[in-house]
Order: C-alpha cells, then structure tokens, then sequence
C-alpha cells in the first residue's frame, strides 16, 4: 500500500528531523493542568415496547481531586413493569483512567462493563456481507486493562491493551457459543497538535499490531483452546488525523486509516483487519483483510466560557462545538483495486459540548442503510 | 445559555443514546410466528418412517424426527453419535434434498447466519425468515435465500440449552419446499 509506506515515512521523518519544534505546534493547554473535579452526569429515561421501561445515567469525571485520575460510569437498567414482567436488560460500564503508576509518565486505565440485552445483532464479515443481521444473545462481560507511557507532554504514547471478553459470540461454523478470550495489542502514538482533547492544527499519527495474547491474565481465563488465528494473523493499523486551523474558531479535520491482516491466506474464512469507523453505518457493517477509510469533518466551535456547577455537571463550559462530516471506505479481501471500488459513503452533522477535558459528542450519520446515532465522549479521532 | 436549555438538550441526547440501535433489523421482513403447517405439495406421507437421534457434543440424545423412508433415499447416515452431519437424504428424483446437522447456541442464529453465507458468497437473493411452531410444540426457526433454480430454506431448533440441529431443504423450484415429507419431517421434530 502506498499509503502506508507514506505514513512509515512520515514517522521516520519525524523521529529523525533535527529541528521539529520548528513545525509541532505548542501545546495550547496541558492536559494535567485540566481544572479538578469536572464531571457531568446525563439521565435517561425511555419507554421502549416489549422491554418496559428504561433509566439509565451515563457520568463522566475528570481529575479526581487533583489526582489526575479520570472516571466515566454508565448505568441503565430497565425498570420492572407494574405486572412484574419487566426483562432484565442491564447496560453497566465502568472505567478509570490516567491512574498513576511509579514512573512519571506511566498510567493505566482500566474498564469494565456487563452487558445484557435480548438481543445482540451482527453481521457477516466480508465485502460482499449483505444487509442482514444475525441475532445472538446480547450477553457479556468485558474487561480491559491499558498500561500508556507518554513522554514529552503527551506528544508520544506507548500503550499496550489487553481484552478479556466473556460472553456470547457467534463462531466461525456460524453458531451462538458461550466464549472466554483475551486479544491484546499494542500502539504507537504521535501526537504533533496544539491540543490532545480537542486539536485545531497539527498532525497525530497511530500505528496498533495485534500481539499474542495469554490465556490467562488478571482480568480472566480463558475458557478455549488458544484461537489459531490469533497465533497465526497478523494485524497492522495505521491512522494518520490532519488538523488544518481556519480562523480562530474553525477546524478542518482530516483522517485517514488503513489496516491489514496477514496469515491464514489458505483458509476459507473471511480473516479480518478491523471495521471501518464510518458513522452512518452500524457498529461493525464492514470488515475484511483490507480496509481503508477516508473522513473530512468541519468543525465549528462558538466559545462560551459558562462557568457551571449545578447538581449533575460541574465545570467551565468551554463551547460548543458543531460539525459536518464526509467518510468513506471500503474493505477488500486483497490489497488491491477493490479497495477503491464501489466505495460505501457515509455523511452527517454533530454536536459537541467541550467541557474543559471532557468532549461530549453528538453525531448523526447517515449512509445508504440509514440513520445511526452515536453519543459518546471524545471527539471520533 | 440558559441552564433549562442545556438540561433539556441533554435528556433529549440521552433518550437517542438510550434508542441508538434498538429495533432495527434489517434484510427482509421477519414473517410473525405461525404453526408449522402440513404443506401442500407432493405425495401424502407413508407410514413407512426411519427415526434420526441427534445428540449433543457429549453424546447424550437431545431429539429426534422421522422421515419417510418410502419416498426419501439416504444418500449419508452417520454411523455414530459424535458424527456432526446426521443424514442427507433425496427425494423427488433429486429435486427436493434434505441435509439434517448438528447445532450449537441460538436457532435464529444458526439460521440467519447460513442464508447469509449463501447470499455473501453465492449471490443468492435473501427471503423470508421468521419463527414456526411445529406439532410437537417446538419452535423451530426458518430462513430461505433462492437464485435461479435453487431454492434453499434452513429450519434450525434448540432441543436443550445449548444443542440443537439445522436442517437444510434444497429443491429446484419454490414448490418443492412445501412438499409434504418435508413438512411430516419438520412437523416429527421433538425434543428427548
């Protein structure tokens, strides 16, 4: 890919440059020096048929008492009806973040979440997977544990992730199983923009391989023999994000993701690299060994300076934010020209709170299979 | 901005949040849950009936169904338990084939999952889906994806809390899929 042999050359030219602070921009803001004590807490409250009623609290903390640690919980749970037939569907997720270890610059995070819903729905991996969603039961544990250095104000980041899932999953052979696994992977970051929450110029490049994970880890054992394909694929995951200044308030944004998997060429199953991250499509619509995504998104920021400290959030307001996105890509099962063949498109506008460290981010996708609705924290890249 | 203003947003991105994502199904509609039915095509069933067991992955019996072995030929019976493909048998000439397997996990998965091979892999054109109740009380799953003179439908059932069996019916024609022995072999599909 000639892509990836751009961005391999980019990495190098800037590990290897002698005067980069010529061309990295300054830090607007550090994120250690983040205000203490932000947070904000979301209700919600739905009456969907057949489920019953659903309340739910979605929380997001930032630099706990100065301890630079983070926090963000999601609690939803339905509500017994008044016959007492209410299903028990339960969204519960809870993680920390930047927790501090020994060495400066090393922190952890760590999630968890326990999900259960009736339903769970996927689709099939493969370029040519139809618009046609397999059912199985919605119904697991995930655990995730991420040891991050980051050295020179967070300009560079060396992570390691390490999953451990507990729950259903539809095999290879196309049948619900009860499954225990780990995945583990590690990245590379570079981050050249003025800020790390919310850049508006700079560049910010991510390299992420697939590692061999244990069998057994703090987080869990796993209840299988190790999965072949993890011993015998290889994934590699490039993402590059251009952050182009327009004006004081604007940003164009730019990003670019390629992925790749080696190994297991004989088999005849789909082996896949990822899925790609177009908003209007659901979660996981496209995979394969090859993919390729492309975004531009126009940001808008309106500055309030509100300073807030009411019952469910406490923080400086720092403005909002509005966007329009253009995504496309396309997966492919060889590198080659499919990958820029009958490209799927997608496109949308979104909201953004931008509440000191935190970015609380509303989006509306749209793409030829419909609408998709995406609220969650962090800008997309 | 007021802070009314800023709340409400807020409960009204919770509630999208809260719906992202539930309800949607799509490929073709899902047909509402019926009985089973006798078919309507074909000879009427003999009397003359061979049982199938099928059984879990330890090899305990979780159900069984018969087929009419007057007008169905086995092309394979599994010589044991452990055996995954329990038979395949031809009727009509080979124009109606029936394929009995083993299954893990959910019916509708197992179901969905096949057509959706087919239609991925060899262009087939998605049908219709949905559940059915046969005879014996047992809720059976159902998928069907066709092209030109290949007709499939997949009909999948739980028969303990993880085992179950998938049998497959390929005819040459549309018809074909109602014939009554499929229909007296779906319909003798019972647990134990």
């Amino acid at each position: 890919m000639m892509s990836k042999k751009l961005l391999l050359s980019l990495l190098a030219l800037t590990l290897f440059i002698n005067d980069a602070s010529a061309w990295i921009p300054d830090r607007r803001r550090l994120y250690e020096d983040r205000d203490e004590n932000v947070y904000m807490v979301i209700p919600a409250l739905a009456s969907m048929p057949g489920v019953g009623v659903f309340v739910g609290v979605l929380g997001s903390f930032s630099n706990l008492w100065g301890s630079g640690v983070d926090a963000a919980v999601t609690e939803a749970q339905t509500v017994g009806n008044s016959d007492g037939t209410g299903s028990d569907i339960h969204i519960r997720a809870y993680a920390l973040r930047e927790v501090p270890l020994l060495i400066p610059g090393l922190t952890f995070e760590y999630w968890f979440g326990d999900i259960k819903f009736n339903d769970y729905y996927s689709y099939l991996p493969g370029r040519d997977s139809p618009n046609y969603l397999i059912p199985y039961t919605g119904e697991f544990n995930y655990y995730f544990l991420r040891p991050s250095y980051r050295l020179w104000e967070r300009r560079f980041e060396l992570s390691y992730n390490l999953v451990f899932f507990k729950g259903y999953e539809i095999n290879s052979a196309g049948q619900e199983v009860l499954q225990a696994s780990h995945a583990a992977s590690g990245q590379i970051k570079l981050d050249f923009t003025d800020d790390w929450v919310d850049p508006h110029k700079g560049l910010r490049m991510t390299y992420s391989t697939n590692l061999r994970a244990p069998k057994k880890s703090i987080l869990g054992t796993s209840n299988t023999e190790e999965d072949p394909r993890s011993e015998q694929v290889k994934t590699h995951q490039y993402n590059l994000g251009l952050y182009l200044p327009w004006g004081e308030q604007t940003t164009l944004a730019l990003y670019r993701e390629w992925c790749s998997a080696q190994g297991l060429e004989e088999s005849d199953q789909v082996i896949t690299c990822g899925f790609l991250r177009l908003r209007g499509y659901p979660g996981g619509r496209w995979s394969d060994r090859f993919a390729q995504t492309k975004i531009a998104e126009l940001r808008y920021s309106i500055p309030t300076n509100l300073d807030m400290d009411w019952l469910l959030v406490h923080g400086k307001l720092e403005g909002l934010q509005l966007a329009g996105f253009y995504e496309e890509g396309q997966v492919s099962p060889q590198d080659d020209e499919r990958l820029t063949q009958d490209i799927h498109r997608s496109y949308g506008a979104g909201v953004r709170a931008l509440i000191d460290a935190i970015v609380l981010r509303l989006d509306l996708g749209f793409s030829e299979e419909g609408p998709q609705t995406h609220l969650t924290i962090d800008h997309a890249f | 901005m007021p802070s009314k203003t800023i709340l409400s947003w807020w409960l009204a991105a919770s509630a999208l949040w809260v719906l992202a994502g539930c309800g949607a199904v799509s490929g073709p509609e899902e047909q509402p849950k019926s009985a089973l039915g006798t078919g309507s095509y074909g000879t009427d069933v003999s009397s003359q009936v061979t049982q199938v067991t099928v059984t879990d992955s330890l090899g305990k019996t979780v159900g069984h169904f018969e087929y009419d072995s007057q007008q169905f030929t086995p092309l394979y019976q599994a010589s044991d338990a452990s055996d995954g493909l329990r038979v395949i048998l031809s009727a009509e000439s080979g124009a109606l084939q029936v394929t009995a397997a083993k299954s893990l996990g959910r019916a509708d998965t197992a179901c969905r999952y096949q057509v959706a091979l087919l239609a991925r892999d060899q262009d087939f054109e998605l049908g219709l889906a949905g559940w059915k109740t046969n005879p014996q009380g047992l809720d059976v799953y159902w998928a069907s994806a066709n092209r030109t003179d290949d007709y499939r439908a997949f009909y999948c059932a739980l028969l303990s809390d993880t085992a179950g069996v998938a049998i497959q019916a390929q005819a040459t024609d549309a018809q074909r899929l109602e014939a009554k022995i499929l229909m007296a072999l779906l319909g003798s599909l019972t647990k134990g």
